[in-house]
């Protein structure tokens, strides 16, 4: 519509009103027409006839909405046209603004481009960058165009953004200005920027993590990155998952941490758990915070801190741990004075070291000093299964050799685990202690005089539970261990003394009478016999002379053993005397049971052969024995009872007897004796008889054996037999030998003196005399009186005593035969004498016993056998005398077999000393 | 009648003058109803595109024209009446 103004005159005036008229009669009429439901109508032309009241409807309508979009904005708007020229402004750009740009002179119908062209002052520099921008947006070159800019007023500064938007699309025929105050925009913005690097440099620097998350642990808003550096996991990894974080919660502590975590949900909370790190590495979290409420007053977000409190747990623990270690320290000192014994010893140190220690297990096992072998004795805390089967040994190369235990025995020193996963100290054993939750374990040797005695073991759930400041401690407990059980082992030892034999382990005499008390209460309530029996070992005393008294000590251990082996048992038996056993038969049916146990026993005992140097020994034994309540009432008057049989058994032929009333008699007799013996020696009652030795060849007195007799002023003469063995066993034998040896050699020099013939005198020597080392001295000393003594005297020695130890036999005959005294060997042919002994042995008179003399007459054997004998010597160049020759039978057999000399009835018998001096010496002196 | 024959309709109104508005509204309510899924509404505004409804020869608006199917009919007005209006555009019960 070209809207060029028309010239207006009069009569156009007219045309045009008719024109309207008409116009607006046709415009009623097609508003009748079309009812009224037709917006436009267009003629031919394309001439829009516009029905005026939907136009004007159209236009109000439109214009009404622009307006009230554009003035419930905020901001400044106005409207330009194509040339800039401001054709409308919404109510706040009328109302006003601070800036020059804005102003309220700057209504519609100005050029708002031409005013920002020539806005140009000292502080703005904008003006003619917005004039710029409105144009290249009204002329298309820019789609938009806006621009920032301060300006500062008298109170402040405020930031303000120009924006200019093209009107229509392609062509614009216009632009709309808008100006928006974004100064607290700006403002808040900065601020926002400072705090948040502000809270970016204290997130970051900050070694404890910090959390924002919502109530229910569903969303992560926000985590310090120390989270990373705790955790060893990514932020990213929670805020994805942010529940991930109590994935690592250490399995232990997992149970108890979320119970807790769900608690405190909604209110203040402080928790302490471990995390075990994607690494492995376990560490102490301290987890604390609060909720934030919304602003319903409700809970919905958690804020926290969580700190890494490992190093402070781990000193905590440590030191807790230390504590605990000096509570048991400190205790177990007080136990080494406490203690009863071993046993209470080694279960209180067990107790303590898991009740103060707060080990899971402690136990104690001990090495059997023999088998070098052991178990365990004592525990706490620990299973059965895992104590019970546990081996010990200091032995190497077995399957329990490489226990902790047996290398802390082994290398005597203690041996520490602090990881039982990975060291390879418990390979052998490493499943078996981890099934049972144990993580560490120490062994500790205890030494008792610097001998493994026991092992102490200790085990913890945790690992590293052993440092190096526990590892001191514990070893000096162990040291306290070490040094009560040398206490406590002392004092058992005192016990065990007062009531064991030391050497053989049995019972002593006190301890074996008390259990034979006990044993009496049980047969009399049982209505049945007790027997005790005690044996004495046959010739002991001989074994410890001869071969020295650690032999005889081993030999008595042997037969300690066999008795514990072939009786009823260690608890039966006791050693009571030096070469005595006592064993007592709780119950005896008869005696005649009794007889037969002990005869079976001592067959089997005579038959066993004990072992001594290399060499077999076969060892006899007497027994008496006694019988409850038979015998005797009580434990003590039993046992001597038992004596009485057995010392009569030791002088009759009876290998064990019974007690009978009578014996006690005899061997009072027999004590009564010693006595006498005893004083025998001071009261000069000893005499010595001589038998005269006579050559069969000549007839003539050759010699004389001096044969001891005791003058008993009670019951008269008595002969060796009685009185020997009790000399023997008193040791008065040493004084009544050197008694005669001297007496023999007083009497041939006196008869040498006297110019009597000289007479050779034969002194028995018994085994005791031999082999004491004083020996061969007191000769030397009884010799040197004249220098004849020794020429005139014969030392007779049993061939059996000779061959007990044929060495030293040989080196003791030697000295003698140094000293210029003749050797006779006794009794020949009792003994097992070998030709190459005999040879080397410095010896010069044979006697053969009187047993083959007496068998001489009875037949070619005895003949045979003698007739050998003499042979035998004479080709070793030795004289033999025939001892107990009795018959003229006898005597002539001899002479023709050529034996030398004889002695016996038949010639004489031994003689006292003046008569044997007036019968051969004088008599013959004077013819 | 094939179902799936579309219809096209071109609506030719005067911006958003209530008439037009109202015919556009009503035609789309027609169309859900009946037309459901085969049909398509052109809108022709006569003040952005005066030329084209010259060219068409549309001297009123709101003008409904029914392109196809043939033969092409043209409704002026708000099409309120909906059964007169169904009947001209062949969609009437009585005529299908």
């Amino acid at each position: 519509m070209n809207s060029a103004p028309l010239p207006l005159s009069a009569d156009t005036d007219s045309e045009v009103l008719d024109l309207i008229q008409a116009l607006h009669q046709a415009e009623q009429r097609l508003e009748e027409l079309t009812a009224g439901e037709v917006d436009t109508v267009a003629d031919r032309g394309g001439r829009t006839l516009l029905l005026r009241r939907a136009q004007d409807r159209l236009r109000h309508s439109a214009a009404a909405k622009q307006t009230a979009i554009l003035n419930a904005l905020p901001a400044h708007i106005a409207l330009l046209d194509a040339r800039g020229i401001i054709v409308s402004v919404n109510e706040v750009w009328r109302g006003g603004g601070a800036d020059v740009l804005e102003g309220p002179g700057y209504g519609i119908g100005i050029n708002y481009v031409e005013i920002c062209d020539n806005t140009v002052d000292d502080e703005s520099s904008e003006g003619p960058r917005v004039a710029e921008g409105i144009r290249s947006v009204l002329a298309g070159r820019a789609k938009a165009f806006s621009i920032e800019y301060a300006r500062a007023s008298l109170a402040e500064q405020r930031v303000f953004l120009l924006t200019v938007t093209p009107l229509g699309e392609d062509s614009p025929n216009g632009a709309v200005v808008m100006l928006l105050d974004v100064t607290a925009e700006r403002l808040s913005e900065g601020t926002l920027r400072v705090s948040e690097l502000r809270f970016r440099q204290m997130a970051e620097s900050i070694r404890d993590v910090f959390f924002l998350r919502s109530i229910d642990s569903a969303r992560m808003y926000y985590v310090s990155p120390a989270y990373e550096r705790i955790w060893g996991r990514s932020c990213e990894s929670l805020y994805l998952n942010p529940e991930s974080w109590l994935n690592a919660i250490h399995p232990e502590d997992r149970e108890d941490a979320l119970r807790k975590i769900v608690e405190t949900q909604k209110t203040d909370f402080d928790l302490e758990f471990r995390i075990v790190r994607l690494d492995g590495e376990v560490r102490w979290i301290n987890a604390r915070g609060a909720p934030i409420l919304n602003d319903a007053g409700e809970p919905y977000r958690t804020a926290g801190v969580i700190s890494d409190i490992t190093e402070r747990k781990q000193a905590g623990i440590k030191i807790g741990r230390l504590n605990r270690v000096y509570a048991v320290l400190s205790q177990i000192s007080a136990l080494t004075v406490s203690a009863r014994d071993r046993d209470d010893l080694f279960r209180q140190a067990c107790r303590i070291a898991v009740e103060a220690g707060a080990f899971r297990t402690a136990w104690i096992g001990v090495i059997d000093p023999q088998t070098l072998e052991g178990k365990v004795v004592a525990s706490h805390g620990g299973e059965e299964e895992y104590i019970e089967p546990i081996r010990l040994t200091v032995k190497s190369g077995t399957p329990d050799s490489e226990r902790p235990a047996c290398r802390a025995l082994r290398l005597l020193k203690p041996i520490i685990c602090n990881d039982i996963a990975t060291d390879p100290c418990v390979i052998t054993h490493r499943e078996e202690l981890l099934s049972r939750g144990y993580k560490s374990v120490a062994c500790f040797p205890l030494t008792v005089a610097g001998r493994p005695d026991a092992v102490f073991a200790l085990l913890a759930t945790e690992c590293h539970a052993f440092d190096e400041e526990e590892i001191r401690l514990l070893l000096e407990l162990t040291g306290n261990i070490s040094f009560a059980l040398d206490h406590v082992e002392k004092r058992e030892r005192l016990d065990y003394l007062a009531y064991y034999d030391e050497l053989t382990g049995l019972a002593n005499r006190s301890l074996f009478l008390e259990r034979v008390a006990q044993y009496m209460r049980g047969a009399l309530s049982g209505g049945h016999k007790l027997g005790l029996g005690l044996m004495d070992l046959e010739r002991f005393k001989n074994i410890n002379l001869s071969l020295g008294r650690p032999v005889g000590d081993l030999l008595l251990k042997q037969v300690a053993h066999w008795l514990t082996c072939n009786l009823e048992g260690a608890n039966l038996l006791a050693r009571v005397g030096p070469d005595q056993f006592a064993v007592v038969f709780p119950e005896v049916k008869s005696e005649r049971d009794l007889e037969r146990r002990i005869e079976q026993s001592m067959d089997a005992f005579v038959e066993y052969p004990f072992s001594l140097q290399d060499a077999v020994f076969h060892i006899a034994a007497k027994i008496g024995v006694a019988l409850f309540p038979d015998d005797a009432d009580d434990a003590d008057t039993l046992l001597k009872n038992a004596e009485v049989a057995l010392r009569k058994a030791k002088f009759g032929g009876d290998r064990y007897l019974l007690y009978s009333q009578k014996m006690t008699t005899m061997v009072t007799g027999r004590l009564n004796l010693e006595t006498q013996l005893r004083q025998a020696i001071d009261r000069e009652e000893f005499v010595l008889h001589y038998q005269p030795k006579v050559s069969l060849l000549s007839g003539q007195l050759t010699g004389a054996e001096a044969l001891i007799r005791w003058n008993n002023p009670k019951t008269g003469l008595m002969l060796p037999g009685d009185f020997i063995s009790i000399l023997e066993d008193t040791g008065l034998i040493h004084e009544v030998g050197r008694w005669a040896l001297h007496r023999a050699i007083d009497d041939h020099l006196r008869w040498r003196a006297a110019g009597l013939p000289t007479t050779r005198i034969a002194v028995n020597v018994s085994a005791l005399q031999l082999r004491s080392r004083s020996f061969i001295d007191e000769l030397r000393g009884a010799l040197e009186a004249d220098a004849h003594a020794a020429a005139g005297l014969e030392l007779e020695i049993t061939e059996s005593l000779i061959m007990e130890d044929v060495r030293l036999s040989a080196a003791i005959l030697k000295a003698i035969r140094a000293m210029g005294v003749s050797i006779a060997i006794d009794d020949f042919g009792t003994g097992f004498s070998s030709l190459s002994y005999l040879s080397r042995l410095p010896v010069d008179t044979l006697k053969i016993d009187r047993s083959f003399v007496n068998e001489l007459t009875d037949g070619q054997q005895g003949l045979l056998l003698v007739s050998t004998m003499i042979n035998l010597a004479h080709s070793l160049k030795l004289n033999v005398v025939a001892e107990g020759v009795e018959t003229a039978g006898q005597f002539g057999l001899l002479q023709s077999l050529g034996c030398d000399e004889m002695q016996g009835y038949f010639f004489s018998k031994p003689l006292p000393r003046d008569i044997f001096e007036e019968s051969y010496l004088t008599s013959h002196a004077a013819a | 009648m094939t179902r799936c024959a579309p219809y096209r309709f071109r609506l030719y109104v005067a911006g958003d003058a209530q008439n037009s508005a109202q015919a556009l509204a009503n035609l789309k309510v027609i169309c859900r109803e009946h037309l459901r899924d085969r049909h398509t509404i052109e809108v022709v505004d006569v003040f952005r595109e005066p030329e084209r409804a010259l060219a068409d020869g549309i001297f009123m608006t709101p003008t409904l024209v029914r392109l196809s199917p043939h033969p092409v009919r043209r409704i002026v007005g708000t099409l309120s009446q909906s059964q007169p209006v169904l009947h001209a555009l062949g969609l009437g019960s009585p005529s299908v």
